[in-house]
């Protein structure tokens, strides 16, 4: 069962939302009830501390309280780190960027469009709802590193290769259309990783599908984007 | 009787070349009085016979001059100064390739024959004089607007260089002998050069510093510009807004339904179609507390307006990005902001978002361009002198890539998805 919380302190807003939540969980017949619809902050973090799991919570971002939506979203997370937030927010307040990477927000509805309103909580619900569904399947396949407060989640198979930087423990991660730095070692690197990816030298872990050429005189790997990896002595044996 | 000649050939060749090395004004007066200097040293070295002594009367007695005419000492010592070095050296070179053309072996073989020593001497003159004309018009062209010549610490550092320069070059024409004297000249005069080379340096670091806080000033001059701007804009739009109420309040007071009713479809929501459009973006630069920083976003954002980029800035708090040199920090948002807006304006959708955030235990600084391709090789596009733009291009990145390497508080995440292209700097307290 998951639980979905309204925070707004606009009432005419807040009962807009609650009926078209209610009138969603009905229609679509989700395993969701309707948790808490209050103008108080406080009220639903107390909630959500008493009755646990996992939720889907409609924040307005002006709370005119304390604490505004997007701290109380901060607040929810670290109860709930897998629960989907959306903000209410008005066209002037929307900072897109701060929902989604400051507090990984799911989604931010207008509400200055007040005939879309109802529209898109019932979208947001029904991809939250897709989403709890259908979470779990693909775990196997992906790389998870968490490292220094960052999180990094790729499928193995767009990994191109590993490289360490000159900087101390900064390790570079080449991907289908992404690069991404952190740190780490590759030690626990190379532990998290299946048998398609090669150590072959002390700076380089290589993914074998991208292997375009391989040159062992000069000890070197031509990888398919343009890259190009050493190879150590003892590095050799691994590649066939 | 020939002698006058030689003294005069003598003291007209440093006279030539002063004349293209100073500023002369008013070139009637300076001949007057360069007639009068001739006639003063020729009456000197009758009584001193001494043309060791004759180098320095020459100098001394025109230093005075020029001092006459313009009362600038500094400049006219760094001028005659630099004349007497020019003229000595020259003297050698010229000596040394006549005696090789004539074939020659001692100077006193020229010395002897009068007439060759004539055309010798006047040969010399010429060529003085066309050359320090050259050597002048050479300089000016290329700009003595440097500050650094009006400095007056350099002058004088200048000045005791040439002099000793000077002595060194005399004296060595005139002795024989090396020893300890030419030592110590040698390490005193590298001892003032190196000394006036530390106040180049200097003077050319304060130099770029006035230029940093002009683009500054500019920067910000722009950005208040545009806050008076969207400050007018918010002005006309309360006042329609005032109107509109009152307007409703009119038709509230006569019970007017329909009236009003009416009046709301008709004004109300077209009004608040132009409310929404009003720019709040450019406010939120309030929130960047680094002036720098502020300015230099603040011009991008208002380019990339002008060239029809839609640009969302969301600087939800106030934040200040201490852990890094405010010069690294201006320069790679600079060169992910220009990478972004030149992007952008190739596509279709010309959109920019701009976001500095901060995280629990770190700041974040978000681009995001939308991009004209689905897939990129990120990798090469770091690499130096690659560019999608042709060629002399592709700097950039490879620039950023070695300032984020100076810092190892400092990463970069680039990701390439649904034609847009991001870029993510996370930066962490030191």
């Amino acid at each position: 069962m998951i639980n979905i919380y309204i925070c707004e302190d606009n009432q005419e807003q807040l009962e807009k939302v609650k009926k078209a939540v209610l009138d969603t969980v009905m229609i679509e017949d989700m395993d969701m009830k309707l948790a808490l619809a209050t103008k108080n902050p406080h009220a639903i973090l107390d909630d959500i501390d008493e009755k646990g799991g996992t939720g889907i919570y409609f924040l307005d971002v002006d709370l005119k309280t304390d604490i505004n939506g997007i701290q109380l979203a901060e607040k929810i997370r670290q109860r709930d780190p897998s629960g989907f937030v959306i903000f209410i927010t008005t066209h002037a307040e929307l900072s897109y960027l701060t929902f989604k990477y400051k507090v990984e927000a799911l989604d931010y509805i207008i509400k200055d469009d007040f005939d879309m309103v109802s529209k898109r909580v019932r979208e947001c619900l029904m991809y939250a709802f897709k989403s709890f569904a259908s979470s779990g399947d693909d775990r196997g396949e992906v790389f998870y590193i968490h490292t220094k407060d960052k999180v990094v989640l790729i499928e193995y198979s767009k990994i191109i290769c590993f490289e360490t930087s000159p900087t101390i423990h900064k390790i570079t991660l080449y991907a289908e259309n992404r690069q991404i730095e952190f740190y780490s070692n590759m030690k626990d690197i190379e532990d998290k990783l299946d048998s398609r990816f090669i150590r072959c030298h002390r700076s380089y872990i290589v993914n074998q599908d991208y292997i375009k050429e391989v040159d062992k005189k000069k000890r070197m790997i031509y990888l398919k984007n343009g890259q190009s990896c050493l190879i150590s002595v003892r590095g050799l044996k691994y590649i066939k | 009787m020939i002698v006058y000649f030689y003294l005069i050939l003598s003291i007209l060749a440093y006279i030539l070349v002063l004349y293209n090395f100073t500023e002369i004004l008013n070139k009637k007066r300076f001949i007057q009085g360069a007639i009068l200097c001739i006639i003063f040293i020729s009456l000197i070295y009758d009584i001193f016979q001494s043309v060791f002594i004759l180098g320095i009367i020459v100098f001394i007695s025109f230093l005075v001059l020029l001092i006459a005419l313009n009362h600038n000492v500094f400049t006219n010592c760094i001028s005659c100064v630099l004349s007497m070095i020019y003229l000595l050296i020259c003297n050698q070179i010229f000596g040394r390739v006549t005696l090789l053309l004539i074939g020659a072996k001692r100077y006193a073989m020229i010395g002897n024959k009068p007439y060759v020593r004539l055309i010798v001497m006047i040969i010399f003159d010429i060529v003085l004089f066309l050359t320090s004309m050259v050597i002048r018009r050479y300089i000016s062209r290329n700009g003595t607007e440097l500050s650094i010549v009006k400095n007056r610490n350099f002058k004088f550092w200048a000045i005791l260089f040439g002099l000793f320069l000077f002595v060194g070059i005399y004296t060595s024409i005139h002795t024989t002998e090396v020893g300890i004297f030419d030592v110590v000249m040698y390490i005193i005069g590298s001892l003032f050069f190196i000394i006036l080379l530390y106040l180049m340096y200097t003077s050319s670091i304060k130099e770029e510093k006035v230029a940093r806080k002009q683009l500054e000033l500019l920067q910000l001059q722009t950005y208040t510009e545009n806050l008076e701007y969207i400050y007018n804009d918010m002005r006309k739009v309360r006042h329609d807004y005032m109107n509109v109420l009152a307007s409703m309040v009119g038709y509230m007071e006569e019970r007017d339904m329909d009236g009003l009713i009416d009046f709301f479809d008709h004004n109300v929501l077209a009004f608040t179609h132009e409310m929404k459009s009003l720019d709040f973006q450019l406010v939120r630069l309030s929130n960047i507390k680094q002036r720098e920083l502020k300015g230099l976003i603040a011009i991008k954002i208002v380019k990339a307006r002008e060239a029809g980029i839609n640009v969302s800035i969301d600087i939800a708090e106030q934040i200040e990005i201490t852990e890094l040199n405010p010069i690294d920090i201006c320069r790679m948002i600079g060169i992910l902001l220009d990478n972004a807006i030149e992007a952008a304006l190739e596509t279709k959708q010309k959109t920019l978002q701009l976001g500095l955030l901060i995280k629990k235990n770190s700041k974040l600084i978000i681009i995001i361009n939308s991009c004209k391709e689905e897939r990129l090789n990120i990798f090469q596009l770091y690499q130096k002198g690659y560019s999608t733009k042709g060629d002399n291009r592709g700097l950039g990145l490879s620039n950023l890539k070695e300032i984020i390497s100076k810092y190892s508080n400092c990463d970069m995440e680039t990701v390439v998805e649904n034609y847009e292209f991001k870029q993510i700097m996370e930066i962490r307290p030191c």
